[in-house]
């Protein structure tokens, strides 16, 4: 693989199904980084995630992963990516001691030992069908399998959905250790954004298959903020400052996207810091176009 | 590919020695027939000659179509493959369309081998156990049912990949072995017929007795036509059911 400033690249990528589409998405997962993608269900998350493992076929754009096509170059580039899928797709027959046997013939890199360990840290039993496994035992099999061929970008299709806390923090913890070596990337997938929140470098917002926000997480947490005023001050605030808003019978909540403009300008105002989950919803409520100004 | 080859033995293991064992009671039961035949009741004149030829004929084939019969399918390994969603993971990975298709074709020859083996093996035995001359044509008759199982898998393989459904891959099979026997059994009939028209019948001979030559002598036209085209068919069938089976994993999740 030649060297790449990001380990993955989508330009314009559209997918058109019956009453949905991918529309002209575009967006980078820098070298090193954990991308959070996020969105409702049914936003396009999953589709985009098929159509980078070309388990569907593109209308239009460009996939680049580690710098390479993802068609032209399919059998090279995927042997250093993983994907980890909500649903773990292992037969409910096998058990992690056959998956290994399985896996170590499919990935020419891979570590029987490092499979082994991640067993063991997991308290993951050899011989017991997997069908007999807990949901957070499947994940972390699939993580276990995931990280023990030298993958260099790991992609997870709302790996976290349906886990509890603990388990769910142990995942995560996973990651940056995983991010530890630089080269490692993450394109983690979720509509759980508190996960989000915790490990994502940047992220990128998908809604009804258009990206709506891409960026560092920082950087966009700290670009908007909650304006908290009575609905009479409303008029006040220019709507093309204005993201969206949510109305009571006295009061307005208003998402601004431009911070430290509108600090100066709205200085009379009470400005509270947001967080993603609350820009998601602010987004969202945009494209639904309830109750704004 | 061999993991993939080891994962499908794997899981139809259950299905695999389910089948193994069906076949061995069959086998029992007709070295027991032919113990009968030798020193039991069936020893005592009950049937004529051509009744135990016809025995004897059939003890050393039907067992071995019942081991052929069931190893010509994978056990549903393929329609477990798409519920489980392993084909997704296998479309995550570097495995090629034809890595994926190849594990399965020669995970059919594996079977169809092995289970030729096994019925040579059960015909010397046979042979030995009943002091019967072993017949070099049970070969030819195995060769033709190895012929016809390699077709029968190929065909089964392709529409695994292409109904993913094991009700619809089960009834289109139904199906096409309906249509090919419904005229080889109006054969078989006519063939009957014209025997009991131009011979005599014996009084002391039942009817049914010329429907079984009758077969016979169909099978022996069927088995000469087969064994002929034999490297033939299974080239063209396997080379139909492979591209048709790389076309259906193409199609993807579109």
């Amino acid at each position: 693989m030649t060297d790449f400033e990001n380990a993955l690249e989508i330009r314009n990528l559209t997918k058109n199904y019956d009453g949905f589409s991918v529309d002209n998405i575009s967006f980078d997962v820098p070298k090193g980084s954990i991308m959070g993608f996020i969105g409702q269900n049914g936003a396009g998350k999953t589709t985009t995630i098929k159509l980078i493992l070309n388990i569907i076929t593109r209308d239009k754009g460009t996939i680049n992963v580690f710098g390479l096509d993802n068609i032209k170059n399919e059998q090279e580039i995927k042997n250093y990516i993983s994907a980890v899928f909500d649903d773990i797709p292992f037969h409910d027959d096998l058990t992690a001691k056959h998956i290994g046997i399985i896996l170590s013939d499919i990935f020419p890199e891979w570590n029987t030992a490092t499979y082994t360990n991640y067993l063991d840290r997991f308290s993951l039993p050899r011989n017991k069908h997997i069908g007999k496994f807990s949901k957070g035992m499947k994940m972390k099999l699939q993580i276990a399998a995931a990280l023990s061929h030298n993958a260099k970008l790991l992609i997870m299709d709302e790996a976290t959905s349906g886990l509890d806390p603990v388990v769910r923090n142990e995942i995560l913890d996973i990651f940056l250790e995983y991010l530890q070596d630089e080269s490692n990337s993450i394109l983690f997938s979720s509509h759980i954004t508190t996960d989000i929140e915790k490990i994502a470098d940047s992220i990128t917002f998908i809604d009804k298959g258009n990206i709506l926000l891409s960026g560092y997480k920082d950087d966009i947490v700290e670009n908007h903020a909650v304006i908290k005023c009575k609905k009479s001050d409303l008029e006040l605030i220019d709507k093309a400052d204005i993201v969206s808003s949510k109305l009571t019978d006295f009061n307005a909540e208003v998402m601004v996207f431009d911070k430290n403009k509108c600090l100066k300008k709205y200085s009379g105002l009470t400005f509270d810091n947001t967080n993603v989950e609350e820009i998601m919803l602010y987004y969202t409520m945009q494209r639904k176009n309830t109750k704004s100004v | 590919m061999k993991g993939l080859i080891y994962k499908d033995f794997y899981l139809g293991r259950k299905f695999f020695l389910f089948s193994f064992l069906f076949f061995f009671i069959t086998a029992l039961l007709f070295v027991l027939i032919r113990l009968s035949m030798i020193c039991g009741n069936l020893a005592h004149g009950i049937l004529t000659k051509d009744e135990m030829d016809n025995i004897k004929t059939f003890s050393l084939y039907v067992p071995c179509l019942v081991l052929f019969i069931p190893f010509c399918t994978d056990g549903g390994v393929i329609f477990s493959d798409y519920t489980s969603k392993w084909h997704r993971f296998c479309y995550s990975t570097s495995l090629s369309d034809t890595s994926i298709v190849s594990s399965k074709y020669i995970a059919v020859l594996i079977r169809l081998t092995f289970s030729f083996i096994i019925s040579i093996l059960y015909n010397l035995l046979m042979c030995a156990f009943t002091g019967d001359a072993f017949r070099p044509e049970i070969i030819a008759y195995l060769y033709m049912i190895f012929t016809a199982a390699a077709a029968f898998s190929s065909l089964y393989t392709a529409l695994s990949f292409f109904l993913k459904n094991k009700n619809s891959v089960s009834m289109t099979m139904f199906a096409i072995i309906t249509v090919i026997l419904i005229p080889f059994t109006f054969q078989l009939m006519n063939k009957a017929k014209e025997k009991l028209q131009n011979e005599a019948i014996p009084t002391d001979n039942e009817t049914d007795v010329y429907v079984i030559l009758a077969v016979g002598e169909m099978l022996e036209n069927v088995k000469n036509t087969i064994i002929t085209f034999s490297p033939l068919i299974i080239i063209g069938f396997a080379a139909v059911g492979f591209f048709a089976s790389l076309t259906a994993l193409k199609r993807r999740e579109n």
